[in-house]
């Protein structure tokens, strides 16, 4: 039995194998992309849901939405990732996959969203639309986005697969 | 590597330098019957050389000591047969057994065969191999171990399927590929094992504790996959498997070539499976589609006294994941719970989207094989190994549609090297045994995803195991120690966790013992105990678990799990009755599992419930059996089942996740012989499973478990002749009936039932 025989053996082997190692050897990935603050604008303020440090950690900044009674505001609907220095915006990519996606307003108080901009096949997708408001008193606001939903079922927040899911507090006066 | 060279060659010249020369080898044989298998009592052995011998006892055993390293005359006689002389190299201690062709006219034909003698287990275990072998094959490996008792799978689908050894799996369960601890990523509940089972001859599992052979995390048990030993006859052959399933128009084929000349043996062997969407009775499920392609290579050579044999294999698949799974938040679980099956009604293709899984395994292995003198036998095996594992989301939250399989959302590589000697002492006066030591490193690197982060690990052990037996006192003793020290360093910016250290350390033991009763039965008893460190997914997971719809946390506070495992196994073989039954118990303390935390998560995607890991102390108890009655000649009626019951004993409740009780009955007419057919039989089987009461009230789930099913089965199977090769032919139907069910067990169930009725055919043939 000698050593030297041995030896070589298992250096050729080793070198083979830190060759085949070697050559599946990835690149790190950047810091993924997320998404994490929505932006409703309804008339002239700004109300926004963020959670920039991410799922779990810090809770959640929710403003709660202020609005006048009996009125009738134009609402818009931006959102981004606010994780990194300058917010990262994805509304235009959800606006230029709007058919694929849909906005749904779920309303408790006296509120109510109407008027939903629509997709290229005339079926709503809601990144714009109107808020209007009744009697003061307090409620919710609930925005779902919805990918892949079926816009023709009863209810369409039952369908596809959900990418937002906030619920704003909201005060009529 | 020169660290390991260093070693290599220290023990080498160690033990060189007790070279001797001396004559304390034994021959322990065994004269049985050819047809009947009987023991023969009163034959005689004679040792030409030696002028000595022996009479075999009532078993049939017979015992010679003293024995040098050569080649000896035997000669075997009995006063129904004519003398036999046949040549007996002894290199070592030797076990052999003799079968005698009895001749009722006392013709002259004395059919003399040797094989060796493996050592029995004290510990309970099972093996798959030969006619059930092949009855399974081209499932994977999860799937394959469900024909043993006490051994169910743990799934996410039908495609993914990791093996639960009395009701523990993952990283609580050790697989061994051809002797190489396998190191991959079964952390994860849907990480299914990265091993293509065509590499096996057989597959034995050994329930329970078991580190002293085989290390950290062996709490549940251990999955052995072993190949067929090399060809030691000089010439070429091989084999080619194919199979065809009609679920999922799935076809594999495997083949093997393996040869061997004068200096070395040498085996090629590559599998490739291909699957579409899987159907159940009433819709198919999309995405639902497999791919592998595996080959692993062999090489054997001796040099002097030494055997030496280089394995390298790789494993890659790429499996599509049932669409309706992948759901964004809670109230999307539990509109998809409501609505009871997948949304749309999909049609059969081959294509695989996202999300889809991807793993790339590499093993290679370089393992010698030396005499010491006569001290013993060392063997010393290192290893490489990589495991690349990729998830690919179906899409990301904000519109973004990845499309290819380009660029992963969660990618993690897994580079591990071992290096192990283990040293089997030659037998003094009644013990076996030896010892050993091992070292293992590994580094895992997250490319993307934040589910785990990145460490090192590095582990060294040592143990000792003794084994008394006085051939043929009925009693064989067996006990063992081992040490195991690991050391984990996490450091990843994503996690805030910079240079964070992590030491483990426990010592493990194991006794048991075997007592055997006539030649046809014994019960063994085992105690043993086991250790396994947390897992970095237990120390720091942090996110949201997709398919489930948890937030998951990890806890840096675990400290190792220890586990105390008893069993009575017993084990009867009589002509026209057969019965293996094992009873066990496995107390596992600081047991990590997954507790409700009292407040959900809020995320962008809305509330999720969140699970943080804690310990608690559980006790594990349970039993299984197989039986086999053969009331009339080549009738077989076989029974088999198992039950489990799994406490938490610091709440006194049921853990979740368990195995249901079941049991499964088959007739099976076997052994018959038509035209050019031979070995032909027909089985049919019945699975019932109960339904899973056993659950934890405290830790809701999202849906009750469901209901018990009955499956029936159908297996025909021949060996045919065709032109002077022989075929095996199997067609088994799993899910005659086409029933629809759903499995506990199954994480797909909220969303669809399992896949219904398969007809498969098997053919092998070997050249």
């Amino acid at each position: 039995m000698k050593i030297s025989g041995l030896c070589r053996l298992l250096t050729i082997f080793s070198t083979i194998a830190l060759i085949v190692f070697s050559a599946c050897k990835k690149e790190k990935v950047d810091e993924q992309e997320n998404l994490n603050v929505l932006k409703i604008k309804i008339g002239s303020s700004t109300f926004t849901w963020s959670d920039t440090d991410g799922v779990g950690g810090t809770a959640p900044k929710i403003d709660t939405i202020k609005l006048t009674p009996n009125g009738s505001f134009a609402s818009e609907i931006t959102i981004q990732d606010g994780s990194g220095n300058l917010p990262q915006d994805f509304t235009a990519e959800v606006i230029s996959k709007k058919n694929d996606h849909l906005f749904v307003f779920k309303t408790t108080g006296n509120i109510a969203v109407t008027d939903f901009s629509i997709d290229s096949n005339g079926k709503p997708f809601g990144q714009t639309a109107t808020v209007k408001t009744t009697a003061a008193g307090t409620g919710s606001l609930n925005i779902i986005l919805k990918h892949l939903p079926n816009k023709s079922a009863a209810d369409p927040s039952t369908t596809g697969e959900t990418d937002i899911d906030v619920t704003f507090p909201v005060v009529i006066k | 590597m020169s660290k390991y060279f260093m070693l290599f060659s220290f023990v080498i010249v160690t033990w060189q330098a007790q070279a001797q020369n001396a004559c304390h080898f034994i021959l322990r044989g065994k004269v049985k019957e050819a047809h009947t298998g009987a023991p023969i009592a009163y034959a005689n052995v004679l040792l030409k050389e030696l002028a000595t011998g022996a009479v075999t006892d009532e078993n049939g055993n017979f015992t010679i000591p003293n024995l040098c390293r050569q080649t000896y005359t035997l000669d075997i006689s009995h006063v129904e047969c004519k003398k036999h002389t046949e040549q007996i190299a002894i290199e070592g201690n030797t076990e052999s057994i003799f079968t005698l062709q009895h001749e009722e006219k006392m013709l002259s034909n004395v059919v003399i065969t040797e094989k060796r003698v493996a050592l029995e287990n004290t510990q309970s275990n099972s093996e798959l191999k030969g006619a059930d072998m092949d009855k399974n094959k081209g499932e994977s490996l999860g799937e394959m171990l469900k024909s043993l008792a006490g051994v169910t799978s743990l799934n996410t689908g039908a495609t993914i399927s990791k093996p639960v050894v009395q009701g523990l799996h993952s990283d609580r369960v050790l697989i061994f590929n051809n002797g190489v601890r396998q190191e991959g990523q079964q952390w994860g509940l849907d990480h299914a094992p990265e091993i293509d089972p065509f590499i096996a001859n057989n597959i034995s599992v050994v329930k329970g504790a078991s580190s002293i052979k085989y290390g950290v995390g062996a709490i549940g048990g251990v999955i052995l996959v072993e190949p067929r030993a090399l060809r030691d006859t000089i010439g070429i052959g091989g084999e080619v498997n194919l199979v065809g399933f009609s679920n999922g128009r799935t076809g594999v084929l495997s083949s093997m070539i393996e040869g061997k000349n004068q200096r070395f043996s040498w085996r090629l062997q590559g599998t490739a499976k291909k699957g579409g969407n899987l159907q159940t009775p009433q819709y198919y499920l999309s995405n639902t589609g497999v791919e592998e392609l595996n080959g692993s290579a062999m090489l054997g050579f001796r040099w002097k006294s030494a055997i030496f044999e280089a394995f390298y294999s790789h494993f890659y698949s790429k499996i599509g994941i049932l669409k309706d799974s992948h759901i964004g938040n809670l109230t999307d679980l539990n509109n998809a719970i409501e609505r009871g099956r997948p949304a749309g009604n999909d049609v059969f293709s081959y294509q695989i989207a996202r999300p889809a899984q991807r793993v790339n395994h590499d093993i290679l292995k370089l393992k010698t094989t030396f005499p010491t003198g006569e001290a013993g036998r060392l063997t010393l095996t290192t290893f490489l190994q990589q495991d690349l594992r990729e998830e690919f989301d179906a899409h990301r939250p904000g519109g973004k549609v990845p499309i290819g399989f380009t660029k992963a959302e969660v990618a993690f590589q897994l580079p591990s090297a071992g290096v192990r000697a283990d040293w089997d002492h030659r037998p003094i006066s009644n013990f076996h045994g030896g010892g050993g030591v091992e070292g293992l490193f590994q580094s895992n690197n997250t490319y993307s995803g934040a589910l785990i982060p990145d460490y090192t690990q590095s582990t060294i052990g040592a143990y000792w195991a003794e084994r008394w037996r006085r051939y043929p006192f009925p009693l064989e003793i067996e006990t063992g120690l081992r040490y195991d020290k690991r050391h984990l360093q996490v450091d990843s910016t994503r996690f805030g966790e910079r240079n964070r250290q992590f030491d483990f350390d426990n010592i493990s033991f194991s006794a048991g013992a075997i007592y055997h009763i006539g030649s046809q039965g014994k019960v063994s008893l085992n105690v043993s105990s086991a250790w396994r460190s947390p897992n970095v997914n237990e120390l720091f997971s942090n996110g949201v678990h997709h398919g489930t719809a948890s937030f998951e946390r990890g806890n840096p506070n675990l400290i190792a799990e220890r586990a105390l495992n008893t069993s009575v196994s017993a084990h009867f073989d009589h002509d026209f009755f057969e019965i293996d039954a094992t009873v066990f118990q496995n107390v596992i303390n600081n047991f990590i599992f997954l507790k409700p935390d009292s407040l959900p998560v809020l995320t962008i995607r809305g509330a999720f419930p969140a699970f943080s890991y804690e310990q608690t102390n559980a006790v594990l108890r349970g039993g299984d059996v197989t039986t086999t009655v053969r009331p009339f000649k080549n009738i077989a009626w076989r029974v088999k089942g198992s039950t489990l019951f799994a406490r938490n004993k610091t709440t006194n409740e049921w853990l979740p996740l368990m195995p249901t009780d079941r049991i499964e009955t088959s007739l099976t007419v076997e052994n018959q012989s038509f035209k050019n057919m031979t070995k032909a039989y027909a089985s049919i089987s019945l699975t019932v499973a109960k339904k899973q009461n056993r659950v934890p009230l405290s830790i809701g789930d999202y849906q009750a478990p469901p209901a018990g099913y009955g499956l029936v089965g159908l297996t025909l199977g021949t060996d045919i002749k065709l032109w002077h090769k022989t075929v095996t032919t199997i067609l088994n139907v799993d899910n005659l009936l086409n029933s629809a069910y759903r499995e506990y067990l199954d994480r797909l169930r909220y969303f669809a039932s399992t896949p219904g009725r398969n007809i498969s055919l098997k053919l092998k043939m070997a050249f």
